[in-house]
């Protein structure tokens, strides 16, 4: 690299740098500079930071009507047409994030170790181990909804069901040495189409999950399988 | 043995994350949370509802299209949103070469005056700090940050535009970065 900066010179550039303004040779110049000090590397991510700031700061402005559906339909959805349900699936969305980790790779036919390096990312953030999902099915054996678990610390498990009847339920996991753990009771899933919370054992103890009616009858179970 | 049952809260991470795999549901909370902010941010920029629509619109797109590298190590989730959306309008604002607005007056006219929610990037009271500072800032200097900072113009591009040495265009986008800097680190200490 010729003609090594400074960091009086360093520091005159950062700004143009972190506005996203400077011409590449300038950028290339610092982020070299900025390689092997710690002080002007500080330095520019702040002032990167307050550039991005910047960009936070206009007025929020309500978009023309039809906008979210016009959004979503470019990228082949319907907007939802429940509230709840929505509510459901977002936080569905986050269990399935953290399996997938970005399931776009799949849709960009991204090489496995990517996905595989996304996925071990994702499990450090919380310590996890590993995750395991399951369907949740009726007494008819169809699928009504689906079941993930979470091995990290704590433990953790996230359900959701599609369309329940109205009514209230309790939900418990069945260890493979047949002892049952409550999980939660008196749950409203027709309102809420999901419950997840913290879970006593670890998931590859796991057996069955059961979601179980007022009257205590099992309607919905599934059993997780380690991914 | 009854367990706390815990609240699921959702990040952006999250919502990104499942908006890239096709979530639905998440998409469509994507898109809400961030609507107001991307199509603010295009406006501003653009200073036309019809062009920021269109931007805006495609910032989600390409998010979409782009979640699964999107890098937590290198800045928040909104941030990036941000950045995409003020490339486009300005691959935008290049198409019609000119600029729509006076960026001397964005402060007054643009910059949101409401505290506006928490977006990952800044606080309410961040936010607010942030924009008076930028309030405060001499007409000159708070002019070449914004046309620099949402205009993505050069220092040599706003020195031919205002008739100023490149030097001292330098000088006040440098003077005005490190006081607005000054301004939300004293509330740090």
């Amino acid at each position: 690299m010729s003609n090594p900066l400074s960091c009086g010179e360093a520091r005159e550039l950062a700004p143009e740098v972190a506005l996203g303004i400077a011409t590449a040779e300038d950028r290339a110049r610092l982020l070299w500079h900025v390689a092997g000090c710690t002080a002007c590397r500080n330095e520019l991510a702040e002032l990167s930071a307050l550039a991005d700031d910047l960009l936070a700061l206009a007025a929020e402005h309500e978009p023309p009507a039809g906008f979210e559906s016009q959004v979503l339909a470019r990228i082949g959805h319907k907007p939802p047409r429940r509230r709840w349900r929505r509510t459901a699936l977002f936080a569905a969305a986050v269990v399935v994030a953290a399996v997938v980790s970005g399931g776009a790779v799949y849709r960009a036919q991204a090489p496995d170790r990517q996905l595989a390096d996304s996925v071990r990312a994702t499990l450090a953030t919380a310590h996890g181990q590993y995750f395991a999902s399951g369907a949740l099915t009726d007494g008819g054996g169809a699928q009504r909804g689906v079941m993930f678990g979470y091995q990290g610390n704590p433990a953790w498990m996230f359900i959701t069901v599609a369309d329940p009847p109205a009514g209230r339920y309790a939900i418990e996991v069945v260890s493979h040495a047949g002892v049952t753990y409550p999980l939660v009771d008196d749950v409203d899933l027709a309102a809420t189409g999901a419950w997840g919370g913290i879970i006593p054992i670890a998931v590859h103890d796991i057996s069955m999950v059961r979601v179980l009616d007022a009257d205590g009858r099992p309607v919905f179970v599934g059993r997780p399988v380690l991914r | 043995m009854q367990v706390r049952t815990s609240t699921v809260t959702l990040s952006d991470e999250s919502l990104l994350a499942g908006l890239g795999s096709n979530d639905p549901q998440a998409a469509a909370a994507f898109v809400r949370r961030f609507q107001g902010r991307i199509f603010a941010l295009a406006f501003t920029v653009l200073g036309d509802r019809d062009a920021a629509r269109d931007v805006a619109q495609e910032a989600f797109v390409r998010a979409w299209q782009h979640a699964a590298v999107f890098d937590p190590r290198r800045g928040s989730v909104a941030a990036w949103l941000f950045t995409i959306t003020r490339n486009l309008a300005l691959d935008a604002i290049r198409m019609r070469r000119t600029i729509p607005v006076d960026p001397g007056d964005l402060a007054r006219f643009h910059l949101g005056t409401e505290p506006g929610p928490d977006t990952q990037i800044l606080t309410t009271g961040e936010r607010t700090r942030l924009r008076e500072a930028v309030a405060r800032l001499p007409d000159e200097q708070r002019r070449c940050l914004l046309l620099a900072g949402l205009y993505g113009l050069t220092a040599r591009e706003i020195g031919e535009l205002h008739g100023v040495p490149l030097g001292t265009v330098k000088t006040r986008i440098r003077s005005a970065m490190l006081k607005l800097r000054s301004a939300l680190e004293v509330h740090d200490e």
